[in-house]
């Protein structure tokens, strides 16, 4: 989505001063930052001194309700005397603060099915009007496998600005020409970073590289491009007998974007609008003919598995997961990508 | 529970489940295995004795496997289950309500002396469980082991509500009860009578503050249906929320949808829930339901003078008729 400037430049932000420089951004655009709430921190719109966190791990839900919103009225109608149609799209200028380099990724691999064929007006408008501000990770969750799929929990150049913790201040790298637009509009918060903090920043960014608990060899999956092989294998039969067939998998994953569209009507109106929907639940598939071929756990959730796996990758040229470790983290029973990926490669 | 004991106890659970499944007692058992982190632990289903290997039991076995007796009616098969007292209660429901067959399942209890709840654990430390190395009991404490130090913390305040208010005896309609001879053993037959602080706020609130703080709660709802399907109790076969003919809510998760969604199955489980707080439990966006189920077992308890889970042969006041059932509409 962005343009990439091959000149990268690097600032310092004092922490004591992001939040001022909030208040600022407030005005002229819809920022989105992680707040803490119940225990739990999600992307929530910021207002002027409003609670933010850059002390997290990773948002219980990723960024892709930001640009597919779990419910989204796509245009509203009215047909009194003459059909009128109001479409509904989001022109406000946006910035989310605090994206992991596992969840920017996962909008890159979005944009593949949003921009595919069809444009999808609303996902993309979206995209485009939303600079990203990313945060490298210095400690990752014992659910985490990003390194996996070969990204850099420490280093991020799909964002537009990312930002590496240095402790009482943040290096601030650079990415695009809207990033740098961006801190010259702000000069007053950012100063020049110098090669001791550049270096620093390395230093830390390394360590995160390592120490994780889960993963697999990326090579393990070519696997599942050799869909006849694997269809019937006994591994969706296991999987299904514990399965419980929630939601939580898909609604959590960064990558997962099915979604239902509806029309609800009243007398001379309505509207159409589209909700997330899961691959998990019966319904999702069910035919008006009463036929789903679907029917059960199994199809459902070898279907999970080999569209991020296989499909996406046969039609996009990338697998569909980040290693961002959510379904790991909160499947009721413990169903683990790792350990599906190694069971079938184990053979 | 030290660590030793629960290691012996898994040896005998295999011994047993092996002659169960030798001695075609059962055609499969449901049981415990060891789950990609070492505190975690998931469902598995075991058919053949090769797989024997697998079975555990731990102090983080909180999953309650009789949800997996729900969606069997019309398979004549024998099925074994490793229970906790505490799941006990939701298979006596099942029994009681025709889901499965007595004779069709052997229950095979296992001495419990509490579940760690990783959430109460986490709020304690003030810091992620998942750093932690391992856990060990050093009673009443536990001792966290940390990479640089180890942290001991009452154990007490690790457990669900429900483990502070179980008596974790013998069921009458386990098939067998496995433990151990250990002094340690011993103690959890001591009953804690702590009471649940779980209702208190909720009873003291004005009607508005109520509302409020549950369409507050409501409103994060995604409506993933984890809380559902993972409910023992919840056995309908088509739920009423995913009918294709017609839709009582919409498919959109508006907090209003969410509300009917909640209150609905809350009313659903009524008189069939055992507060064994699985919906709870793996709700991803934390919402307190057992304060809605705790509340609506209280009301029958103290109307109807039920209990939900206790006797096979003591019918819900739904399904009942007596005359001195109190009549408040006259």
């Amino acid at each position: 989505m962005n343009s990439n400037n091959p000149e990268r430049t690097y600032f310092l932000i004092k922490k004591s001063k992001v939040q001022s420089l909030l208040n600022n951004l407030y005005n002229e655009y819809k920022l989105f930052v992680p707040v803490e709430e119940e225990e739990v921190v999600d992307f929530r719109r910021y207002e002027v001194d409003g609670n933010f966190t850059l002390e997290f791990t990773n948002t219980l839900l990723p960024p892709k309700g930001l640009f597919l919103p779990q419910q989204e009225t796509l245009f509203t109608f009215n047909y009194e005397r003459d059909i009128s149609i109001e479409e509904k799209i989001e022109v406000s200028r946006r910035i989310i603060v605090g994206i992991r380099p596992c969840d920017s990724k996962s909008l890159t691999i979005l944009d593949e099915v949003f921009k595919d064929v069809n444009e999808d007006v609303y996902y993309l408008q979206k995209r485009n009007n939303t600079l990203l501000i990313g945060l490298g990770c210095t400690n990752p969750q014992i659910y985490c496998f990003c390194s996996s799929l070969e990204i850099d929990p420490g280093k991020d150049i799909s964002v537009d600005i990312f930002l590496t913790d240095l402790e009482d201040s943040y290096l601030v790298s650079v990415n695009t020409e809207r990033g740098q637009l961006l801190i010259k509009d702000f000069p007053e918060y950012f100063e020049k970073a110098g090669e001791d903090e550049i270096t620093r920043a390395l230093e830390i960014q390394s360590p995160a590289r390592e120490g994780f608990s889960v993963g697999f060899d990326k090579k393990d999956t070519e696997v599942f491009m050799d869909v006849e092989k694997i269809f019937e294998h006994p591994v969706w039969e296991e999987l299904a007998e514990t399965c419980l067939g929630c939601g939580i998998c898909t609604y959590l994953c960064s990558t997962c974007h099915c979604f239902d569209i509806t029309d609800e009507l009243t007398k001379n109106e309505g509207r159409r609008f589209r909700c997330w929907d899961s691959c998990q639940f019966f319904s999702f598939t069910n035919m008006a003919s009463g036929h789903n071929p679907r029917p059960d756990r199994k199809e459902r959730i070898r279907q999970r598995f080999m569209h991020k796996l296989s499909y996406f990758v046969s039609r996009y040229g990338c697998i569909a997961c980040v290693g961002c470790g959510r379904c790991l983290k909160y499947c009721p029973v413990d169903i683990d990508i790792t350990r599906v990926i190694g069971t079938i490669t184990n053979e | 529970m030290k660590n030793q004991s629960y290691v012996e106890l898994t040896n005998i659970l295999k011994q047993k489940i092996d002659r169960l499944l030798s001695e075609k007692i059962v055609d499969y058992m449901i049981v415990y295995e060891k789950g990609s982190l070492w505190f975690k632990t998931r469902p598995k289903m075991i058919r053949k004795q090769t797989d024997m290997e697998k079975v555990i039991w731990n102090r983080y076995c909180q999953f309650n496997l009789s949800t997996f007796l729900k969606s069997l009616s019309g398979k004549d098969e024998n099925i074994g289950i490793i229970a906790k007292k505490c799941d006990l209660g939701s298979i006596v429901e099942l029994i009681k309500n025709n889901q499965i067959k007595k004779e069709n399942l052997y229950i095979l209890q296992v001495a419990c002396d509490g579940v760690i709840n990783w959430q109460k654990l986490e709020n304690l430390l003030g810091t992620k469980v998942a750093k932690a190395i391992e856990v060990e009991e050093d009673s009443p404490n536990l001792v966290i082991k940390m990479p640089e130090r180890n942290i001991e913390v009452l154990k007490n305040d690790c457990l669900p509500d429900k483990c502070l208010i179980c008596d974790f005896q013998p069921s009458p309609y386990a098939n067998d009860f496995l433990t151990i001879v250990d002094e340690k053993i011993e103690d959890i037959k001591e009953i804690k009578s702590q009471p649940l602080p779980n209702l208190e706020p909720l009873d003291n609130m004005s009607y508005e503050e109520r509302l409020g703080y549950w369409l507050k709660h409501f409103s994060r709802c995604m409506r993933c249906y984890a809380c559902r399907n993972v409910c023992p109790v919840c056995y309908c076969s088509t739920c009423m929320f995913d009918g294709q003919e017609g839709l009582w809510i919409s498919k959109e998760s508006k907090t209003s949808d969410n509300y009917v969604y909640h209150l609905t199955r809350a009313f659903h489980v009524a008189t069939l829930c055992v507060e064994c707080g699985e919906c709870q439990r793996v709700c991803p966006v934390n919402i307190p339901l057992m304060k809605l189920n705790s509340k609506l077992a209280k009301e029958i308890s103290d109307t109807f003078g039920y209990q939900a889970g206790l006797l096979i042969d003591d019918l819900s006041p739904f399904k009942t008729y007596c005359q001195e059932d109190p009549d408040e509409f006259k």
